[in-house]
């Protein structure tokens, strides 16, 4: 197996909001289950950059859908995780949980407070 | 009168130009339902507006940075990266609206200062003269002290072959008398054949000719385009009249 590429923090929110939103995960979406989870404001075009960064890299996938009238005919584009994806955020989880063996979160810190 | 619900349709388009016409509009389609959905009904009219520029000024770069990229013949490979770099400045930019103001501001001095200086050398050095053989003609300076006699001038005429013609001329200021108020306006007196040496005809009249050196106690004259239509209302009966000066 080559050397995969490591998620980037931004990433692996974005791939996390479709693998949360499963089959309706389309731009917004995806924007809204980050802006909720993590307080952070996000500009849409970000979301939409870093989507076409995982389907470049084959993470996801994505096919056009309908437009409504909201949208004014519009379509939406909607992501779906590819087996690929879901194995970059298994990797990524598991090289936190590595990274934090042996650490306690709430100590971190402590010796410089005093 | 409530205003309307709709998204600001500027911004919209700013967006759908960054995405390209080929794109699906697919991040405006996403914009337009999350304002009309949760964004308006949740905020005043002034607030929903500015989020929405907001998302639009963020997203702009990116999104058209990504459009290039799509468009370049190796999307994937170095001009592909190039354009992400150039979309990473810009929004790099954007977050220092003084530094970019500044380096503007610098940019644009120094371009206008160019432009002027460009605009001086090029009119005075580099545009040739709007006459038939501008290249050959010159001017002689017998000397940086003295001015030349008139009849020295067609006595250096006579003599040198090297030039086709050779006409004094001299510059000056001259007093329109007549008419309702007196003028003064930029002139020159210059030899007969003056204007058959640069090559150039008036537009109404005649230039002149051999019979106006004759001194008879009435000079004639030529107006510039300028001076004919200022003080003569660019009447072409002028041609043939006596003016004083």
């Amino acid at each position: 197996m080559g050397r995969e590429s490591l998620l980037g923090a931004f990433e692996e929110q974005v791939l996390l909001a479709v693998a949360h939103l499963g089959a309706g995960a389309y731009g917004m979406t995806v924007r809204r289950a980050i802006v909720d989870r993590t307080g952070r404001e996000v500009a849409i075009g970000a979301v939409y950059a870093t989507l076409d960064r995982l389907e470049g890299k084959g993470l996801v996938v994505s096919r056009l859908g309908d437009g409504d009238a909201e949208r004014r005919g519009r379509a939406r584009r909607y992501f779906a995780l590819r087996p690929e994806g879901a194995d970059a955020l298994r990797r990524a989880r598991e090289l936190h949980a590595r990274m934090w063996e042996g650490l306690d979160a709430a100590a971190l810190g402590a010796e410089e407070r005093g | 009168m409530s205003p309307p619900d709709r998204p600001p349709r500027l911004a919209g388009w700013i967006l759908d130009v960054c995405e390209g016409a080929r794109g699906p509009g697919a991040i405006r389609g996403d914009l337009d339902e999350e304002y009309v959905r949760h964004v308006r009904p949740t905020r005043s009219w002034l607030r929903a507006r500015a989020w929405y520029w907001g998302q639009v000024g963020r997203s702009a770069p990116r999104v058209a940075g990504a459009h290039l990229g799509r468009g370049l013949p190796d999307a994937g490979g170095a001009l592909g990266r190039r354009a992400e770099d150039l979309g990473f400045a810009s929004r790099a930019l954007m977050r220092r609206p003084a530094f970019l103001g500044a380096a503007g501001a610098a940019l644009a001095l120094g371009v206008g200062a160019n432009a002027a200086v460009f605009g001086v050398v090029h009119a005075v050095l580099l545009r040739p003269l709007p006459y038939a053989h501008a290249d050959r003609l010159v001017r002689v300076h017998p000397d940086a002290l003295f001015y030349t006699d008139v009849a020295e001038v067609y006595e250096l005429a006579r003599r040198v072959r090297a030039f086709d013609a050779l006409v004094p001329w001299t510059r000056g200021l001259t007093l329109f008398t007549g008419g309702a108020e007196p003028e003064e306006v930029r002139g020159g007196r210059v030899g007969w054949n003056h204007f058959q040496m640069l090559g150039a005809a008036p537009v109404l009249g005649r230039a002149f000719g051999p019979d106006d050196a004759v001194g008879d106690g009435v000079d004639a004259i030529i107006l510039s385009h300028r001076l004919w239509v200022r003080r003569f209302g660019g009447d072409p009966a002028v041609v043939g009249k006596q003016v004083e000066v």
